[in-house]
């Protein structure tokens, strides 16, 4: 039919436009004001990473009072900085299982931001890109999926523990790659359990019912969005199903393991996505507050270190036992640091100039202190890295193309960190 | 940290820290407006102005906004923004009521309008500006105009429109129900009266903003040099409690020196339990003050007098005039007359009372009226439910109770619902927007949607005996019953295939008729989603 064979080509040119980069279809439109991918790295390696756990300290965790300690009694209040078995990698004593595991760990002292704000620094930490009103921008774990696809196709790829309602998600991506969240990691997985009272037999019959009465809608409007649900109904099927559906439940650890991890949210949260990256999840979130000290620092700190200590430094020892850390990465981000300057509430206000992240695990090289603060704490004086260079860095572990271009619907483009520049003395 | 090292110790700090202490409740209740000319920073490097330069008010495009001698720049800028010749104003609104309509805008997006945007059936638009124009902007007059057309009234185009290609409107596009349209259709099958408003939940926020409206009388009327001896009594609390917050840092450190977790958590939560006890005191201090002042103020006012029954507030409808200046404290005056003999009395009664500070025991003095109305409502309806629908046996208790005390609750309209919900929530589930952005809702599937239609408690709301949809299920057999739930949820009637397909699938399994079944095999179709 003619109708037919007119709507065909026009699909074909709409997706092959979107698929070349930079063709003249393209650059003739308006807002394309700079050659698409232009400053991304170009640095490529084959992957040391092929999953990620990513921890977010979410309020901003002062790097002081965490992985860049002073000796500066002013600047440190109480806290103290102990040494650890690598040379040049201090922590504070507010880390001391981190301290005992430090060989392990590639602290990156040098982080700086131009975001001072939460919203803002949370997303940009997130996405690589300021937030702007006209679109919303892919998280890593959705450009991990987007380059990588799924490793087992019965789970969610992307799943976010934690208490984040702003999360950016899959950003402009297809909502396939959109993390799923979990609030409460003891919870299990959401209704993937029938129903009280519906046996198996009650339930495939039904959804045979279903299928055959939808059939003529489905012939009659072969689109993509009603395609997306036949595809998602299929897939939810095949997650109850699926064995991996145990990986969410967590009972089935050992008790002195859960103790070790810690009996909290992220303890357990940590403790989960060790499970789910074992049963092919690729890029797990577990997202921790109580960060933003800007009241009684010197108690709320130690405090939620103490959390960060049990889970991070048994998290570690947990994946190299399962030999899972070499090809396992590790992160440790937080959207900025802590002034300094003690405030009239004995606290620590914000502070983007300098700040702390940690990497570890997926080809890394442990036991490196990358970059340097001043004997403040305040400013960097060696090997600034911006969020971008973090994120490159992140990408570049996992072997994902930093300059890949890829356009958003409405025919932006964007790379995974943006123009940033991954660390590659990092890697052995 | 010695105190002395500390740059904020010093009169001046001291006094700006009690200041935002006292002043944290209402910190939202001010704009500043500073009457003066925006410049240009000093170190402007472009060449089309000079640095310090005034700016003068101006607009993007269109016609030159008209600022008048005696009207406020914010008023022109209304003008020109609301203009039927500003030119993006009426193309924007005529252009997204369409979308409302056809699931597809004239020109897309329809939040990003520039300069070059141009429709691709450019007569139709210019035909829908104009009328939005001639219709002086009457919303509901335009819709109904393009409802009547024969273009909307056809059945969802079997064409996918292609991004960047232009779409013909032969019909409205096939589209998926928003979020907030499901969740609503799911509450309509439930509960009678959807559209009720949720009256507890304005009475809660009436109260939070009567709140801040009493703190803010309290403080705003007092005397300079009162406020100030208020502000010295703070700062010596806060140096008091200060000492305490010392000794329960070094308790806290002690704990972490001794390993022990649990001491720790006991250490911090007795630190932030000083932090509560400063609240309390200020509230004491300043506010308690601060409203005597005013009671006193109001004695001898003819226009407080003890009111006998009802105050004010249960009366004046579900938002109230509460919000009002000088009638709140009235009313608080009245109440405290009403229920105890002076104010005196009541205020030391009042102020005895630890349970949620004065501020929360005036408030709930104030809103108990309305609460009691609110219950005494709430019992007469669930009592004539209970006659109407005949709920004898215990059985039949059993569910009402659910349907009364879980699903009712559950079940309210997206927009009573505070919004965005909280993320895991089926409303976000499907996609409703995070307002983070202007527009982010989404219509994309994903599989814990299956899931939460698959397994979620949707099912049991809407098949418990009381939803609407199981009391109007009309007739014995099972043909009409299959019509009732067919014209609920998918506004037709069963066709004769469909009804065969049944009758087989009844056949091979009697068990299978059962009307949660079908509901269940109805709700999990896509066609149930979209809408056609």
């Amino acid at each position: 039919m003619k109708l037919d064979l007119d709507l065909s080509r026009r699909h074909f040119i709409g997706r092959a436009a979107k698929s070349f980069l930079g063709v003249s279809a393209l650059a003739s439109l308006p807002d394309v004001s700079r050659a698409a991918g232009a400053g991304a790295s170009s640095a490529k390696q084959v992957a040391t990473a092929k999953r990620v756990i990513y921890l977010y300290m979410d309020g901003g965790m002062s790097h002081l009072d965490t992985f860049d300690p002073k000796t500066d009694g002013e600047v440190m209040g109480p806290t103290k900085r102990i040494d650890t078995k690598v040379d040049g990698l201090k922590l504070s004593d507010n880390l001391p299982l981190l301290g005992r595991q430090a060989e392990q760990l590639a602290v990156v002292n040098s982080m700086i931001s131009t975001q001072g704000a939460h919203k803002q620094g949370n997303y940009y930490m997130h996405t690589s890109y300021e937030i702007r009103t006209s679109i919303r921008h892919p998280a890593m774990g959705a450009w991990l999926l987007k380059f990588n696809g799924r490793d087992n196709p019965s789970l969610p790829g992307n799943v976010m523990i934690g208490n984040n309602s702003s999360h950016p998600g899959a950003g402009f991506f297809e909502a396939s790659l959109s993390p799923l969240m979990l609030r409460d990691p003891e919870g299990g997985l959401q209704n993937s359990e029938m129903s009280r009272g519906m046996t198996e037999e009650r339930f495939n019959f039904h959804r045979s019912l279903a299928e055959k009465l939808d059939q003529p809608f489905v012939d009659r409007y072969d689109q993509k969005n009603v395609r997306a649900y036949t595809d998602m109904y299929a897939d939810a099927i095949k997650l109850m199903r699926s064995k991996d559906l145990a990986a969410f439940d967590l009972s089935a650890e050992p008790e002195a393991l859960k103790v070790r991890y810690g009996k909290n949210p992220f303890g357990q949260g940590c403790l989960l996505a060790r499970r789910l990256l074992e049963h092919g999840v690729r890029f797990v979130e577990v997202s921790m507050g109580g960060w933003d000290t800007h009241n009684s620092n010197f108690i709320n700190v130690p405090t939620q270190a103490a959390g960060l200590d049990a889970a991070f430094s048994t998290l570690l020892d947990d994946l190299q036992r399962r030999g899972m850390l070499d090809d396992t990465l590790v992160v440790l981000a937080t959207e900025f640091g802590r002034t300094p300057e003690i405030n009239s509430n004995e606290g620590r206000d914000h502070h983007p100039q300098a700040f702390t992240c940690v990497l570890a695990g997926g080809g890394v090289k442990g036991g490196t202190v990358h970059g340097k603060t001043d004997e403040r704490g305040a400013k960097i004086v060696e090997k600034p890295v911006k969020v971008g260079d973090f994120n490159a860095t992140i990408g570049y572990a996992l072997g994902l193309p930093l300059d890949q271009v890829l356009y958003s619907p409405s025919m932006r483009p964007f790379t995974v960190a943006d123009k940033g520049q991954p660390l590659v003395e990092l890697f052995g | 940290m010695a105190k002395s090292e500390n740059p904020y110790v010093g009169q001046d700090g001291d006094l700006r820290k009690a200041a935002s202490e006292i002043l944290f409740p209402v910190r939202f209740n001010n704009i500043l407006s500073a009457d003066r000319a925006l410049r240009l920073p000093k170190d402007y490097q472009y060449d089309d102005a000079n640095p310090l330069a005034v700016v003068k008010p101006s607009t993007l495009f269109g016609q030159e906004a008209v600022l008048s001698e005696s009207g406020s720049p914010i008023e022109a800028f209304g003008e020109w923004l609301t203009s039927p010749e500003n030119p993006r104003f009426t193309k924007v609104i005529a252009n997204r009521l369409w979308k409302r309509a056809f699931g597809l805008g004239l020109i897309e997006p329809v939040d990003d309008l520039k300069e070059n945007s141009v429709a691709p059936n450019a007569p139709l638009m210019d035909y829908l500006e104009q009328l939005m124009r001639d219709l002086d902007y009457d919303l509901q007059t335009y819709q109904r105009i393009v409802y009547s057309t024969r273009a909307y009234q056809r059945e969802a185009s079997l064409e996918e429109p292609v991004p960047g290609a232009p779409y013909d409107f032969a019909g409205p596009i096939l589209r998926r129900m928003s979020a907030e349209q499901i969740w609503d259709s799911l509450v309509a099958m439930t509960v009678t009266d959807p559209d009720r408003p949720d009256r507890a939940r304005v009475l809660t926020g009436d109260k939070r903003l009567a709140e801040v409206q009493l703190i803010a009388e309290a403080i705003y009327d007092q005397e300079p040099a009162q406020f100030l001896r208020n502000l010295r009594e703070v700062v010596k609390i806060q140096s008091e409690l200060s000492l305490r917050i010392e000794a329960g840092e070094k308790k806290v450190a002690e704990a972490r020196e001794k390993g022990d977790p649990d001491l720790v958590k006991q250490a911090a939560a007795e630190a932030k339990a000083i932090k509560n006890e400063l609240d309390h005191r200020i509230e004491e201090v300043v506010y308690r003050d601060g409203l005597q002042r005013k009671l006193n103020g109001l004695k001898g006012n003819p226009a407080v007098e003890p009111a006998s029954k009802v105050t004010g507030s249960a009366s004046s409808g579900e938002t109230g005039d509460l919000i009002a200046g000088e009638r709140l404290i009235g009313e608080f005056a009245r109440t405290l007359l009403a229920n105890y003999g002076t104010f005196e009395e009541g205020m030391a009664e009042v102020a005895e009372s630890k349970r949620s500070g004065i501020i929360g025991e005036l408030i709930d003095a104030m809103f108990s009226e309305r609460e009691a109305a609110l219950r005494i409502e709430r019992g007469d309806a669930r009592a004539a439910e209970l006659a109407a629908w005949n709920v004898k046996d215990r059985e039949a208790k059993a569910a009402y109770r659910t349907f009364d005390r879980v699903i009712r609750d559950r079940m309210k309209r997206a927009s009573e619902m505070t919004q965005p919900s909280p993320a895991g929530h089926f409303l976000r589930e499907f996609g409703q927007s995070d307002r983070e952005l202007v527009e982010n809702a989404s219509h994309d599937a994903s599989v814990t949607q299956a899931l939460a239609m698959l397994n979620g408690p949707t099912l049991s709301s809407v098949t418990n005996r009381y939803s609407v949809l199981m009391r109007e299920m009309r007739g014995e057999k099972f043909e009409n019953r299959l019509d009732t739930i067919y014209l609920t949820m998918l506004s037709r009637l069963p066709s004769d295939d469909e009804k065969a397909v049944f009758r087989e699938a009844w056949a091979a399994d009697p068990e299978s008729g059962t009307v949660t079944g079908i509901v269940w095999t109805v709700l999990n179709t896509r066609q149930f989603l979209f809408i056609q």
